[in-house]
């Protein structure tokens, strides 16, 4: 392993209910295998073969925050107990406004979590209902103060743009309303449309459409809004006070390895990846004998030196501080100048990237087009 | 008379697409117990995938049945199936020619179609009695008194007693059988005189090379053999004579009123054309049999490889192609935009469909086509005129004195209701009126229309405003004078080649408007604003911008999708493979098929 600095995800399947837009492996109504889902997932961190010093624990979903606090401690008390947590463990949530609750948070803050990341989306009532959330704008407002009342002072609040129906005047004010709340940090993405939701097929017969000039208008005034805040970006879609930056999400893009337990969860052991099974069922059954191995219900994927390199350059581009080459060279034995001299000197001439002491990084004009620079590393 | 003659009786099936050709092939083969059910394959005259899928059957065959009738002698029956299109119409008048009479089935629930009476005019100029019979009776929509009222009022034929068939259900094919063998009359003996043998069919196969498909009308051929293709020119020692079971039988010899086939180590199937006439190089004839013409393409398109690298690939691929298609004709042309590729012609546009197909199927070729051009005559001010099938020879406007573009005779059979649209889309396609005539609740139209204007979306479009119900034949006519200009189409200021076509000049407008949309549709956009302009001779006529692209960006990519996310990198990469470079503009494939499927209205 390269790298010491381990990151633990714990994937955390259930949900009250489905929204429009989502493709992940999270399920509603299916709250009868909560205790069982559990009990395979602690028998899974168990199993895990290497004990070490971890730096953040990222509970993700679904909606963490959907299942009893109680076993969200627990899960958290097998990893303390599996691995070392650092005495600055970054230990983060994911929230629905909605099944927030003082008394949860109480149970989270005294199991040692730290912070609270929250999906409220948009503060607009209307656009929430069209996108399936369950909560409203009050149930933001006072969610967000709930946690903050609870202690947490480090929380995120996911904002959607390029939704069904909104203009960049609902945005803005989206925008301002979470700012308001005094969020130290905002990740904020346009709406993806992903095959097999509802959403999309609303798209594809034409009821919505988006709109790639809206779009950019409304990633610009975030930046701009969020800016004057404070509130600086550090990846495409995230941006915080200085210090405030997800250390979780900032090592997988700085290439850290990290270790993902439950059904559906990824992890990066420094050259392979490993896929756990979605399929809560086949999860739980794995695990319910507890014997086996760790990744008896996963996917291995050995990478090549060739792969990394193209996935290292991918999440190293979304960062603000760019691709450190020195860093690249160190761990693939090559030159990045030197290797990539003409796709270098392409994105600089058009525009998208720039080149300083060291770092190669996009632009602000670059930043719109990651996808298009990433791939001609590919 | 030789008893061998009046125990043959060969015969084809004409039949409209879709009414049951091939099933009722099965189901005499069936009946005559040559082949058991379990060697049968599902359609065993349709050999290749494509005719399966179409319903159509493209390379011809015969097969040759042995049936004990009710008057208790032994009969050989010759089946000569014949192709099902429009594009095909020589090949099947020749295959009519090798016989005495024709089944011609009529779907007892669509009756008449255009293609059925093309037909029946074939088999009647080659004096072929005809038999009728009605198929699909075993439907509930069937009305066989409907199906014989047709058959007697527009082809004057008595159908009181055709037998009222179900060739699916396999029901009354012994009467379709006893048909044969008393209304179609034996072939006549004529084995005294010097060999004439009618080419029917060539196939290659790489064992025996040719495998020429004859009916033989005067004389005998055997093995060791000299002889001559009368029209071809060329000589061939004759290796093996034989007739068609449920494969090659060789025979001792093939003699006046036989079919069957020869082989003689022939390499090319241009050598064995369709239609010419074997005789020997020893005894032969005075006069080759009547009928035989030089196929020649109509239809014209560039082939490129979708994929530049696979020129060699292509060229071989096409050449095998051609070793069974006789009238597919290929060169090797070069484009600015796609590269090295071929300038392919065609019989017409389902040859070029079907060849596509085979392409694709066969060889696993992806290939990009061009705007398919009919030949144009251009007549210079110099006097001489020159043939143009590309309109990259299109000589300049100050060399042209006039043009002239070819006509055909086209029949459109349609149900009543829809004859107002139908007349609407000739209409626009500069198409003139000549007849219509009432068929039951149908109409056959007849129109003389430009063939530039059917090659161009015709079919689609007259299946369209018909809901499938249309049925076209044509036939070409004549060359007439007409006013024709090159539309050239730029795409950020570089001409592109492969997109000029010619047109009639006051469909210039709207077809150079409705491209420069198409390629708008179908360019993605790119960093830049990209122009996209149609012109005359410089002369710009329609403008459309492909506007800037503004994003390209995958919103968010956390710890658990980074595998997912890179392989939607490499995707997107993947298809930007496939693209085609002018200038500075990545152009994808599709926009050049999308231009070939223009919405007429």
């Amino acid at each position: 392993m390269i790298n010491t600095d381990k990151g633990i995800y714990i994937h955390i399947p259930f949900c009250a209910s489905k929204c429009a837009y989502c493709d992940f492996v999270s399920y509603a109504g299916m709250d009868s295998l909560v205790d069982s889902y559990f009990e395979a997932l602690f028998r899974q961190i168990e199993l895990f073969p290497y004990d070490g010093a971890v730096n953040t624990v990222y509970f993700g979903g679904g909606t963490p925050s959907y299942v009893d606090a109680c076993l969200i401690a627990e899960a958290l008390e097998k990893t303390a107990k599996r691995f070392t947590l650092g005495r600055d463990c970054e230990i983060s949530l994911e929230a629905n406004p909605n099944s927030l609750s003082p008394e949860k948070l109480k149970v989270y803050k005294a199991a040692g979590i730290n912070r609270i990341s929250m999906g409220a989306q948009s503060m607009d009532n209307d656009i929430l209902r069209l996108i399936g959330r369950a909560h409203r704008r009050n149930d933001i407002i006072r969610a967000a103060e709930d946690v903050q009342k609870a202690g947490f002072s480090n929380f995120n609040l996911d904002l959607m743009f390029s939704l069904p129906c909104q203009t960049a005047e609902d945005f803005e004010d989206t925008l301002k309303a979470a700012v308001d709340l005094g969020a130290p940090h905002i990740s904020c993405y346009s709406l993806t449309l992903e095959e097999n939701t509802p959403i999309y097929r609303l798209y594809e017969d034409g009821t919505y459409s988006q709109d790639d000039e809206a779009d950019r208008q409304m990633y610009h005034m975030a930046l701009e809004i969020l800016a004057s805040h404070g509130l600086k970006r550090y990846e495409i879609s995230n941006f915080a006070l200085p210090g405030m930056e997800c250390r979780h999400n900032t090592d997988c893009w700085d290439f850290c390895s990290y270790a993902g337990f439950g059904a559906a969860a990824c992890s990066f052991l420094g050259n392979a990846r490993l896929e756990t099974t979605g399929d809560i069922g086949e999860y739980i059954r794995t695990f319910a004998e507890g014997t086996g191995e760790w990744d008896a219900a996963s996917v291995l994927y050995e990478e090549t030196a060739g792969e990394l390199a193209e996935d290292y350059i991918m999440l190293a581009l979304r960062k603000a501080s760019g691709l450190d080459e020195a860093d690249f060279s160190a761990r693939f034995g090559e030159d990045f100048r030197e290797k990539y001299q003409d796709i270098i000197n392409e994105t600089v001439s058009e525009g998208l990237a720039e080149e300083e002491r060291g770092f190669y990084r996009l632009t602000d004009l670059g930043f719109d087009f990651a996808g298009y620079v990433t791939k001609k590393f590919l | 008379m030789g008893i061998k003659q009046e125990l043959t009786r060969n015969f084809s099936i004409i039949a409209h697409i879709d009414h049951g050709k091939s099933t009722l092939a099965d189901r005499l083969i069936e009946s005559t117990g040559m082949l058991s059910k379990r060697e049968m394959v599902e359609q065993v005259l349709d050999k290749m995938d494509i005719e399966r899928e179409r319903g159509i059957t493209i390379k011809l065959q015969a097969v040759r049945l042995i049936y004990k009738a009710k008057d208790g002698k032994e009969y050989f029956l010759n089946l000569i199936d014949t192709p099902g299109h429009v594009d095909f119409t020589y090949e099947v008048s020749r295959s009519l020619a090798a016989c005495e009479g024709a089944v011609l089935i009529v779907d007892a629930t669509q009756g008449i179609q255009a293609q059925t009476m093309a037909n029946v005019y074939l088999a009647v100029d080659n004096d072929l009695e005809i038999v009728p019979v009605i198929n699909k009776i075993d439907l509930p929509s069937a009305d066989p008194d409907m199906a014989v009222r047709e058959i007697e009022d527009y082809i004057g034929l008595p159908a009181q007693d055709a037998p009222r068939i179900s060739a699916k259900e396999g029901i009354n094919i012994d009467q379709v059988l006893e048909a044969i063998v008393t209304k179609i009359p034996h072939p006549e003996d004529n084995t005294d005189k010097p060999l004439r043998a009618l080419v029917f069919d060539s196939v290659y196969d790489p064992y025996l090379g040719v495998i020429c498909s004859i009916r033989v009308r005067d004389g005998a051929i055997k093995a060791g053999d000299r002889i001559t293709f009368m029209a071809g020119g060329k000589q061939f020692d004759v290796d093996q004579v034989g007739v068609f079971t449920d494969r090659l039988m060789p025979v001792a010899k093939l003699e006046s009123g036989d079919v069957g086939y020869f082989t003689a180590s022939i390499k090319d199937v241009g050598d064995t054309r369709v239609g010419d006439t074997v005789t020997l190089a020893t005894h032969p004839a005075e006069e080759p049999l009547p009928g035989y013409k030089e196929v020649r393409p109509m239809v014209y398109c560039g082939i490129y490889p979708a994929d530049g690298s696979r020129y060699e690939d292509l060229k071989e691929d096409l050449a095998k192609l051609k070793l069974n298609d006789a009238a597919l004709s290929y060169e090797p042309e070069t484009s600015a935009a796609l590269g090295f590729g071929f300038r392919c012609g065609f019989l017409g546009l389902l040859h070029l469909e079907v060849t596509m197909q085979r392409l694709d199927r066969e060889f696993d070729m992806d290939v990009i086509t061009t705007f398919p051009s009919v030949v144009y005559k251009v007549i210079k001010t110099d006097g001489s005129v020159v043939e143009v099938d590309n309109p990259a020879n299109l000589p300049g406007p100050s060399e042209i004195n006039y043009m002239e573009e070819p006509y055909v005779d086209a029949s459109i059979m349609t149900p009543e209701e829809y004859v107002g649209s139908v007349m609407d889309l000739c209409q626009k396609r500069r198409g003139e009126y000549v007849t219509m005539e009432y068929i039951e609740n149908r109409v056959l139209l007849k129109y003389v229309m430009p063939l530039n204007e059917i090659i161009y979306d015709f079919f689609d479009s007259l299946k369209s405003r018909t809901k499938g119900y249309a049925s076209l034949d044509y036939e070409l006519k004549e060359y007439r004078r007409s006013e024709l200009v090159k539309l050239d189409i730029y795409i950020n200021g570089d001409i592109v080649d492969a997109l000029s076509f010619i047109v009639f000049s006051d469909n210039a407008y709207p077809r150079g408007r409705s491209i420069a949309q198409k390629l708008k549709e179908n360019i993605p956009r790119q960093l830049f604003e990209i122009p996209i302009q149609a012109a005359i001779g410089g002369k710009i006529i329609a403008r459309e911008t492909v506007k800037a692209l503004r994003k390209d960006v995958i919103a968010k990519c956390y710890g658990g999708d980074v595998s997912r996310k890179k392989k939607l990198l490499e995707k997107q990469k993947e298809g930007k493979k496939r693209m085609r470079q002018i200038g500075t503009v990545s152009i994808p494939q599709e926009a050049f098929t999308a231009v070939l499927k223009l919405d007429d209205d």
